[in-house]
């Protein structure tokens, strides 16, 4: 079984590393691709851009995805993850410092599949990564089949 | 041998005749004045003396004077008879026949008394005369004269009648037996004919008599009534007169010059509240008049009394002697004698007090419009001006414009009356210009053709309204700047909230993971202190966050729209403690809940409300080893049925209570208890959100209790009615 890929759509280097210490410590030796906005990760997902002329690669088993980015939001790249039919089903974890109620609704509202507040407690934040983890990397049936 | 003496029976009748003639010329003496036609009675019968006398004399003197001037005499007085009874009876007779007769009469007995005497001739000659004439007198007395008068000459009449039936008889007897040539000689039945004569003239003369009195006491009786009528019509006259002045307060006076005494009417008495009657005296009269009036009143009447004022009238007030004031006019004039000189003051003296008062009533009443500073006027709807008061023309004047009211006014005369019947069911306001100012006309119908117009000048209220216009225009668009400054500040709040939701706790976040980094890495070569340090910063990032925290929520409790519901204040409670006890399982806290506690409130809010309230209890009793906090709902005196959480914690220093819901406000030390500042605030913004009340009262070391009220927004206002 290839080791599945989680997509971090992260701007903040700080929140980068600290996520990804995070799911070293949980023992999560997943690989991690980052993306710094909305526009690279939507790149990356269709092949398009930087990522242009990649080889064939498999998506990822899930999206971690920040709402508070440059040049595309989050909830853009959400909702142009939806509209496409390949990326239709792609499990989106949103992981944002905001509590916003808008921000949560409309998440929601375009399809997101979880919502988690970043605790500023780093010992509750490696708790969230590790529980992140186990579900979404291992409970989780992925709608992908042919893997 | 004559049995009766002729001559003797003349004498007689000679005698009884005088007595005849003295009875009608006593007759004629005391009427004469009264009835036309006595004096002829009188010289008839003297002329009827005469002539029997000048026959009585025959033989002593010529036969001319006996016979011919003897008849001719006797016919005279029985002609000059017959006009007497004329004038007494008021006909109108002519007597050119009689007087023919009387020159036939004269020319027969002539001729037969002297030329060719033949007893019989003359015998039927003044038989005929006398038939002639005596009929005449007959006729007049029985049918000519008026019915009323021949009701009392009747028996005249028949007296008459019967001289004239004598006469005929005599004349029949000459015809018979024809007499011899002397008239004394010629026996019994001429003397017994000349004896009827005497008797029938004595009766002639009675009757005569009888009838002027019976109409004298007729003309008395008419006079009686006549006067009694008159008197009547003057009493009723008086009587009227009376009563009209009383009904006038009018009564008459003079004065005479002389004496300066008055003569009053009962009513210029009942005017001056003295009893009809009395005398008054010039001094009296003057007594009456009102101190301040005498003057006035005595140089009228001086003026009058030497005749500088033919005529005069005056105004002024009595006193009465009970001490009531009235006020009179009198007017009068004076009157001269027939030589010309002044002999009195008359006139009349009327009681106006009524209408004087009315006449101030009436002048007070017309103050108002005439001293109204408004301008007011009436119009007739042929477009004539009848009143305007002194303001509409100032008003005008003051604007610099002609003073003719008329050019201002609305509405052509033609249609006027238009205006008048649209007036008459409502008034009418209309505004006009006149140069700078402004006036607001109100229309009213008065009587049948009149238009009232009141007028304002309203220029400074349409000043003031036009300002106000302008004022409020500005106000308009201030609020709409103000509105879009305030939109504007809610989106700057939003994005502020947002921001520092997000990108303040990502910073912390960083400064937490990557000391927890640090020490998880590099933990074993910090010495202990530094160890401690580090733990430090992390608790205040930690701290910092849960400040940032407290503050979100504080602005979403402003900004998240009010969703009010049924909610059950109980169940939350429970909820809160049941979690906050799973939290601390160690501490010893005794919670009570009242249970059914609702409100009709937004759930979310009141979650809010009461995990901060139970939150501060739980930490403020944290000290205590066996801790009650209570959740219920009391009375307040001031604030009515509310809710309240009581802890037996640490309470607070009553003193700083103001400072209780103010946000970052604390009463405990960050080491003591441990805080925000900001769940308090958050608190009372809830419950303001709700129009509802919290407040808190404690001491130090004796618990807190915090209480709150929900106003059921259902529950209508009691209104005024009810309240009073």
């Amino acid at each position: 079984m290839k080791k599945k890929i989680i997509l971090l759509v992260e701007d903040n280097p700080d929140d980068v590393d600290l996520t990804l210490r995070a799911f070293r410590k949980s023992l999560i030796a997943n690989e991690v691709v980052v993306t710094r906005d909305g526009a690279e990760a939507l790149e990356y997902l269709t092949s398009t851009g930087r990522y242009a002329g990649m080889t064939v690669k498999e998506l990822p088993q899930v999206v971690l995805l920040d709402l508070h980015l440059p040049k595309v939001s989050g909830l853009e790249v959400l909702r142009a993850i939806r509209a496409d039919p390949n990326t239709r089903f792609l499990p989106v974890v949103v992981l944002t410092s905001s509590a916003e109620e808008n921000d949560i609704l409309e998440s929601y509202g375009l399809g997101a599949n979880s919502y988690i507040r970043k605790p500023v407690d780093f010992e509750q934040f490696l708790d969230a990564a590790r529980q992140l983890g186990l579900y979404w990397l291992v409970l989780n049936q992925s709608p992908f089949l042919d893997h | 041998m004559n049995f009766l003496d002729i001559r003797t029976i003349l004498i007689g009748f000679v005698l009884s005749d005088i007595v005849c003639v003295i009875v009608l010329a006593s007759l004629w003496f005391h009427d004469r004045g009264k009835f036309p036609g006595l004096s002829l009675w009188a010289a008839g019968f003297a002329l009827q003396t005469a002539s029997i006398l000048l026959i009585a004399l025959r033989g002593f003197i010529p036969n001319i004077l006996s016979i011919v001037a003897g008849n001719s005499v006797n016919v005279v007085g029985a002609i000059l008879l017959l006009v007497g009874l004329e004038r007494f009876l008021g006909v109108k007779g002519r007597h050119w026949h009689n007087w023919a007769m009387l020159a036939a009469f004269t020319a027969a007995e002539i001729w037969f008394a002297l030329l060719k005497p033949v007893l019989a001739a003359r015998n039927l000659n003044i038989s005929l005369a006398l038939l002639f004439v005596s009929a005449q007198c007959s006729w007049l007395l029985l049918h000519k004269a008026e019915r009323r008068l021949r009701k009392n000459g009747w028996q005249a009449g028949i007296i008459f009648g019967l001289f004239g039936l004598a006469s005929v008889v005599r004349v029949f007897q000459i015809l018979f037996a024809l007499p011899g040539n002397d008239f004394l000689g010629s026996g019994w039945f001429d003397a017994t004919v000349v004896l009827v004569y005497q008797m029938l003239s004595m009766a002639l003369t009675f009757s005569l008599f009888v009838m002027v009195n019976r109409r004298l006491s007729e003309s008395l009786d008419v006079d009686i009534s006549l006067r009694m009528r008159i008197e009547q019509a003057l009493r009723i006259s008086e009587a009227n007169l009376k009563e009209a002045q009383s009904i006038a307060h009018i009564g008459y006076w003079s004065m005479d010059v002389k004496t300066r005494d008055f003569l009053w009417s009962d009513e210029v008495y009942a005017i001056h509240g003295i009893p009809p009657g009395e005398a008054i005296s010039h001094d009296a009269y003057l007594q009456r008049i009102h101190a301040e009036d005498r003057q006035r009143v005595l140089t009228a009447m001086r003026a009058a009394m030497v005749g500088l004022q033919g005529e005069f009238g005056i105004d002024y007030s009595i006193v009465r002697p009970d001490g009531s004031r009235r006020t009179v006019a009198l007017n009068g004039k004076n009157v001269t004698d027939e030589a010309g000189g002044l002999k009195e003051i008359r006139g009349t003296i009327q009681d106006i007090t009524e209408r004087k008062e009315l006449q101030r009533e009436i002048a007070y009443l017309a103050s108002f419009p005439t001293m109204n500073s408004n301008p007011v006027i009436e119009l007739g709807i042929d477009g004539e001006v009848r009143y305007a008061n002194e303001a509409s023309t100032e008003a005008l004047i003051s604007l610099g414009l002609e003073p003719d009211i008329r050019q201002y006014l609305p509405g052509t005369p033609e249609d006027l009356s238009a205006l008048w019947s649209r007036c008459s069911t409502e008034s009418i306001a209309r505004e006009i210009r006149l140069g700078e100012a402004i006036f607001l006309l109100n229309l009213n119908a008065s009587g049948k053709d009149t238009l009232r117009i009141y007028a304002i000048d309203i220029t400074e209220r349409a000043r003031l309204e036009a300002a106000v216009k302008e004022l409020n225009a500005g106000l308009e668009l201030r609020v709409q700047h103000r509105t879009s400054e305030l939109v504007a500040a809610n989106a700057e709040l939003e994005a502020f909230s947002y921001s520092v939701s997000h990108d303040l706790r990502a910073p912390l976040r960083s400064v937490d993971g990557f000391i927890h980094a640090f020490l998880d890495d590099f933990g074993t070569l910090v010495p202990e202190e530094g160890l401690r340090y580090l733990d430090r910063a992390r608790n205040a990032a930690q701290h910092m966050g849960q400040l940032i925290e407290a503050m979100l929520q504080l602005s979403n409790l402003t900004r998240s729209p009010l969703q009010s519901k049924d909610t059950d204040l109980s169940a939350i409670a429970l909820e809160i403690c049941q979690e906050l006890a799973s939290e601390a399982p160690e501490r010893d806290v005794q919670w009570s809940v009242e249970p059914g506690m609702r409100a009709i409130a937004d759930s979310r809010m009141m979650r809010i409300v009461l995990d901060n309230l139970l939150k501060n209890s739980w930490k403020f009793t944290a000290k205590r080893e066996r801790a009650h906090i209570t959740v219920g709902t009391l009375q307040d005196p001031e604030h009515g049925s509310a809710f309240f959480v009581r802890d037996d914690g640490a309470g607070f220093d009553p003193k700083y209570q103001a400072k209780l819901f103010k946000a970052f406000q604390r009463l405990h030390g960050q080491h003591e208890y441990p805080g925000t500042g900001i769940g308090l605030a958050t608190v009372q913004r809830a419950i303001h959100r709700h129009d509802g009340e919290v407040w808190a009262t404690g001491e130090i070391d004796r618990g807190a209790t915090f209480c709150f009220t929900i106003p059921n927004p259902h529950a209508t206002t009691p209104s005024l009615e009810e309240q009073s």
